[in-house]
């Protein structure tokens, strides 16, 4: 018997809001290394 | 003293230091070396948020000063972040860098309590000395010490945070994590928002970062170690995994 495919998903709330949420943290993470690290060589 | 200088680094230290038990509370029921250091770093913070306030409401004490940069500045974020690493990492790979952090620790404590210190220029900068900054020390080779600790500290405990929440989002499972951990990254990441605005000048800026940071990080660990009762179901989604 063929295995029934599990689709699960967070309520569409979530479902928006996690991807957009990491990804913002992401870009916030990166960007405050780099400056950090710009800033400690002396870059800005 | 104003309430800005005084009662929100109190506030931090309170809500840190309690949530601090709670972390405890776990560790002692559940064992695991990242509650152990999370419930640490925890204690840092806390201490970092009562050497404000105490400097906003009594002023200038050189060993609370000294305090307040060791455990506020230099190692808190790290502490945190290794937890997270001793979370997530090889047993290997955590305990090596454990060892790392305390021997940097060490060194750290020894060099910001045999700093000189000079509390006058603390209202060199764009500060107006109402608040702490790492200013006042006057030797060299201290203050550079902070973004290594942060560095690492950052990295550890936010990038952990994004990648815990991140799996469990590709999985679609235990959303009760998913969200505290995006709760947490964003909680340890306010305090260094709030230091770099006040570096920029902004009044109270980083006593504001670490009271929402402590809030945050609080709300965070308590969304994901309480699982969200499922509709229609009225059972709770058991938690898979440790933390």
């Amino acid at each position: 018997m063929a295995e029934k495919k599990i689709n699960r998903k967070y309520p569409p709330f979530y479902e928006k809001f996690v991807p957009i949420a990491i990804g913002l943290l992401v870009l916030v993470v990166v960007g405050m290394l780099v400056f950090t690290v710009a800033v400690g060589v002396g870059a800005l | 003293m104003t309430i800005v200088n005084t009662f929100l680094p109190f506030l931090s230290s309170l809500i840190s230091f309690v949530f601090a038990f709670f972390v405890f509370r776990r560790y002692a029921a559940r064992g695991g070396a990242h509650l152990l250091l999370w419930g640490v770093g925890m204690i840092f913070y806390g201490i970092g948020g009562f050497c404000e306030g105490y400097y906003g409401a009594f002023g200038w004490n050189e060993v609370v000063y000294r305090l307040w940069y060791l455990f506020g500045a230099i190692l808190v974020a790290a502490w945190l972040g290794q937890g997270t690493v001793y979370l997530l990492a090889k047993k290997k790979w955590a305990h090596g860098l454990m060892a790392l952090l305390l021997v940097g620790s060490l060194y750290g404590a020894y060099k910001v309590f045999s700093a000189v210190l000079d509390p006058s220029l603390l209202t060199t900068s764009v500060h107006t000395g109402s608040e702490l900054s790492g200013h006042a020390i006057v030797t060299g080779g201290v203050r550079a010490l902070t973004p290594i600790f942060n560095l690492y500290g950052t990295a550890t405990l936010v990038g952990g945070a994004i990648y815990s929440a991140w799996i469990f989002f590709r999985k679609r499972v235990l959303l009760h994590r998913t969200v505290g951990n995006i709760l947490i990254a964003v909680g340890a990441i306010a305090p260094a928002f709030g230091g770099a605005f006040s570096r920029m000048g902004v009044p109270a800026a980083l006593y504001i970062g670490e009271l929402l940071g402590a809030i945050l990080m609080f709300i965070g660990f308590q969304r994901a170690t309480t699982a969200i009762k499922e509709k229609g179901e009225g059972v709770a989604v058991q938690a898979a995994t440790s933390a």
